[in-house]
C-alpha cells in the first residue's frame, strides 16, 4: 500500500482530529473569558451569601452572637405576624408600582418605536439622562417637591383647592411614586426592544381588516409584544422589591419595606443571626417567585 | 361601462415637497382585474395606499363603490389590502388569521366557522386551518393573505406586489392561482407589481405609472402592441430605442435621420419635419442574415455578444454608425448565423418601428 493510500483511508479519521481539537481550543477559550467574571461572583456575591446563611443559624443571646445552632430566628419570621405583614407590604407596593409603570411605560415605548430614527435618538437620550444623577439627590428632590410646605403643596394652595397642607411624604404612595419614577426606564426599554421588532404593517393589517386602534391594541400589538411587557414587569419587580433608599426617604414608619428591615436588624439592632435569616428567606421567596413566573411566560422560548 | 367600482379624479400626493402621485384619474368597473405598472418609486404602491386608507390624497377624490372615501379610516372602508410581506398574524393559527376580519365584524361563531371553511376550500388549504403561520411555506402563506383579506367580501382587493418574495417557478403557479381566484369570486382586483410579465397575465387592463402620473391605460395587448410613449414601450418588453430627426413627411410615411444613417419609419401622429423622435423597433421584428437583404430598412452590424435564453437568444449587435440594437432570435435559426465578432446584415420593414415625438420642431 502506497503513503497517499493511506492517508486518503486515514482522512476521515484526520478531519475527526481538527474538529476534536477544534473543540478543546473553542472550551479553553470560554474557561479563559468566563473565569474573572466567576471568580469576582463568587468572592463578592457567593461567599457572603454563604456567609449570611451560615449566620442565620447561629444564636443571639443579650445582645452577642453565639456560635451555636439554632432555628429561632427563622421561627420568629414565620411565626411573627409583623413580619408577614412587611412581606406583604413590600409585595403589595412593587406589584403596584410594576403595574403603573407598565402603565405609564407602554406609550411611551410606542411613541418612540414608532418615531424616525432622527427623534429616536434623542429620545432615547431623554430616557437616560435621569441616570446621571444619583438616585439619593432624585429622591430627595420629590421630598422638596411632595413636602408640606413643598411646590406641588405651594401651587394647591395658590389655586385655591386647598387650605391646609397635604400630607403626601411618609406615606406608600409618596414611595410609590418615587420608585415608579426611578424604575420607569427599565420598563421602557425591554417594551422599546419588542414594540422595535413588531413589523407596522402588522398593526396596518389589523386596521386594514375592520379593528379599529383599541381593538388593533388588543388583537395584536400586545400579545406580540408580551415577551417585552413580561421582561420590563419582571425586571422593575425585582428592583422594586428590593429597593431600600426611597421607601427609607419618602416612607414612614408603617412604609417600611422587607430591605428596611433587614437593614435595621444589621445595622441598628446588630442581630446579624435574624437578620442573616430574613435576609435567607427573603432571597428563597423572590426565587420562587421568579422561578414560577419564568415558568408562566416562558422566557426560554 | 357598468357603474365603476373604484373611481379615482385627479389624485395628488404631496410627501413634503416631493409630488409622489400627480394628478391621477382611473375608474375600474366592477370584476376587473385592474394593474398598476411601474418601476420603484413611481408612485404606484401611495396610490394603492390612498385608496385603502393608509394615507390621505393631497387633492382628489376617491370613490369605492359609489361611496366617497375622504376622511374615512382603513378598518372603515370596503376594501382589503394583500400586503406585499403579507403580514400574517404569526400568534394566530391558520384560520384565525381568516377569521381576523369577522370577528371584528362580530359575525356569529357559525357563520364564521363556515365562511374560514369556505374560503380554506377557495384557495386549496383545506386541511390546513390548525396549523401555525411559521410552519407554512411561502406559497401556502401567499394563500393565507388572499383568504384572509378575501374572507371579507372587499369590493375592491389591493394587491401589493404578494409574489415579490416566490421563486419563478411558484410565482407563474400563483398567477395563474390568483386569476382563477379573481374569476371565482368576481371582486374587482388591483394588482401593483413592477413586474410587466406578471401584469401582463394577468391584467384585464393596465396602468403604467412613471414619476407619478399614468403614462397609458390599456389592455395588455394594446400596451405591448401599441405603446403611447417611449417609456411605456421601453418598460413593458425590451425594445430598441433610436433618437433621431423627421427628414423627410409624406403623410403617415416618414424617414427618421439617425447618426450617419437614414431609417424609414410609420408615423402615427402628425408632425412637421425636423420634430425630434424616439424609434423603438423591438427585438423581435428585427430580421437578421440572409431574410434581411430584402427589407426596407438594412444595417450592416457587428455581433458584440449573443445571450442565450433557453429557446431564444438575444443578439448584442453594433452598427457601423455606432447605433446599437438587440434582436431576438429562435434557437433553430441561430445554426445559420454568423459567430461572435463577425458582421451580420439587419432589417426591418417601416411598420415594426413606432415613432415617438420627443421635442416639437423648430419653428
Amino acid at each position: 500500500m502506497t503513503m497517499s493510500s493511506i492517508s486518503s483511508l486515514n482522512n476521515s479519521q484526520y478531519i475527526g482530529d481538527d474538529e476534536q481539537l477544534a473543540e478543546k481550543r473553542q472550551r479553553r477559550q470560554l474557561v479563559g473569558l468566563l473565569t474573572p467574571g466567576a471568580v469576582w461572583l463568587f468572592a463578592f456575591l457567593l461567599l457572603p451569601m454563604f456567609v449570611l446563611l451560615a449566620m442565620s443559624f447561629n444564636s443571639y443571646i443579650d445582645a452577642q452572637i453565639i456560635n451555636e445552632f439554632t432555628l429561632e430566628n427563622y421561627r420568629r419570621i414565620f411565626t411573627e405576624p409583623v413580619y408577614g405583614k412587611v412581606v406583604l407590604r413590600s409585595f403589595t407596593i412593587a406589584i403596584t408600582v410594576t403595574a403603573v409603570t407598565l402603565l405609564l411605560g407602554y406609550p411611551v415605548a410606542h411613541f418612540i418605536a414608532r418615531k424616525t430614527s432622527k427623534y429616536k435618538d434623542l429620545l432615547f437620550l431623554a430616557l437616560i439622562i435621569p441616570f446621571w444623577t444619583s438616585i439619593v439627590i432624585r429622591t430627595y428632590a420629590w421630598k422638596i417637591l411632595l413636602g408640606n410646605s413643598g411646590m406641588v403643596n405651594y401651587l394647591l394652595r395658590e389655586a385655591g383647592l386647598i387650605d391646609l397642607p397635604v400630607q403626601f411624604l411618609f406615606s406608600t404612595s409618596a414611595v410609590v411614586v418615587g420608585l415608579v419614577h426611578v424604575f420607569l426606564p427599565f420598563m421602557i426599554m425591554p417594551l422599546y426592544a419588542s414594540l422595535d421588532k413588531l413589523d407596522p404593517s402588522l398593526e396596518e393589517a389589523a386596521s386594514d381588516l375592520g379593528a379599529n386602534r383599541i381593538r388593533t391594541f388588543l388583537r395584536v400589538t400586545l400579545p406580540l409584544t408580551l415577551p417585552g411587557v413580561a421582561m420590563g414587569s419582571l425586571l422593575v419587580f425585582i428592583l422594586a422589591l428590593g429597593s431600600f433608599l426611597t421607601p427609607d426617604l419618602l416612607g414612614g414608619t408603617n412604609t417600611l419595606m422587607i430591605s428596611n428591615v433587614i437593614q435595621a436588624e444589621f445595622l441598628e439592632s446588630g442581630n446579624w443571626p435574624f437578620g442573616g435569616a430574613m435576609a435567607v428567606s427573603f432571597l428563597c421567596l423572590s426565587l420562587v417567585f421568579i422561578f414560577s413566573y419564568n415558568r408562566l411566560f416562558r422566557f426560554d422560548q | 361601462m357598468l357603474q365603476p367600482d373604484v373611481e379615482l379624479t385627479g389624485i395628488t400626493k404631496h410627501f413634503g415637497s416631493v409630488v409622489a402621485v400627480d394628478n391621477v384619474s382611473f375608474a375600474i368597473p366592477r370584476g376587473d382585474f385592474f394593474s398598476l405598472l411601474g418601476p420603484s418609486g413611481c408612485g404606484k404602491t401611495t396610490i394603492m395606499r390612498m385608496i385603502s386608507g393608509f394615507e390621505q390624497p393631497t387633492r382628489g377624490t376617491i370613490e369605492i363603490a359609489g361611496q366617497n372615501m375622504s376622511g374615512k379610516k382603513p378598518y372603515e372602508r370596503p376594501t382589503n389590502l394583500v400586503f406585499q410581506h403579507l403580514s400574517l398574524f404569526p400568534h394566530m393559527s391558520v384560520a384565525q388569521n381568516i377569521a381576523f376580519g369577522l370577528e371584528m365584524k362580530r359575525t356569529s361563531r357559525t357563520e364564521t366557522d363556515r365562511q374560514v371553511a369556505r374560503m380554506l376550500e377557495l384557495v386549496h388549504l383545506a386541511d390546513y386551518g390548525q396549523r401555525k403561520i411559521s410552519q407554512l411555506s411561502g406559497g401556502q402563506k401567499q394563500r393565507v393573505a388572499i383568504a384572509r383579506a378575501l374572507v371579507n367580501a372587499p369590493a375592491v382587493l389591493l394587491l401589493d406586489e404578494p409574489l415579490g418574495a416566490l421563486d419563478l417557478k411558484l410565482r407563474e403557479q400563483m398567477q395563474l392561482e390568483l386569476k382563477r381566484i379573481q374569476r371565482e369570486v368576481g371582486t374587482t382586483f388591483i394588482y401593483v407589481t413592477h413586474d410587466q410579465k406578471e401584469a401582463i397575465t394577468m391584467s384585464d387592463k393596465i396602468a403604467v405609472v412613471n414619476h407619478g402620473r399614468i403614462e397609458q391605460m390599456d389592455s395588455a395587448v394594446e400596451i405591448y402592441e401599441n405603446p403611447k410613449t417611449a417609456f411605456v414601450a421601453n418598460f413593458i418588453g425590451e425594445t430598441n430605442l433610436l433618437e433621431g430627426n423627421l427628414s423627410l413627411v409624406n403623410g403617415s410615411a416618414a424617414t427618421v435621420s439617425l447618426p450617419g444613417v437614414d431609417i424609414r419609419a410609420a408615423l402615427n401622429f402628425k408632425a412637421a419635419k425636423g420634430t425630434g423622435v424616439s424609434l423603438s423597433v423591438r427585438p423581435e421584428s428585427l430580421v437578421m442574415g440572409q431574410g434581411a437583404t430584402s427589407a426596407t430598412n438594412r444595417l450592416n452590424t457587428r455581433i458584440e455578444d449573443i445571450v442565450y435564453l433557453g429557446s431564444m437568444a438575444h443578439y448584442r449587435l453594433v452598427s457601423q454608425e455606432g447605433l446599437r440594437f438587440t434582436a431576438e432570435v429562435t434557437q433553430k435559426a441561430m445554426a445559420e448565423l454568423p459567430v461572435r465578432g463577425e458582421t451580420v446584415l439587419i432589417g426591418w420593414e417601416p411598420e415594426d418601428g413606432r415613432l415617438f415625438e420627443t421635442r416639437q420642431a423648430a419653428a
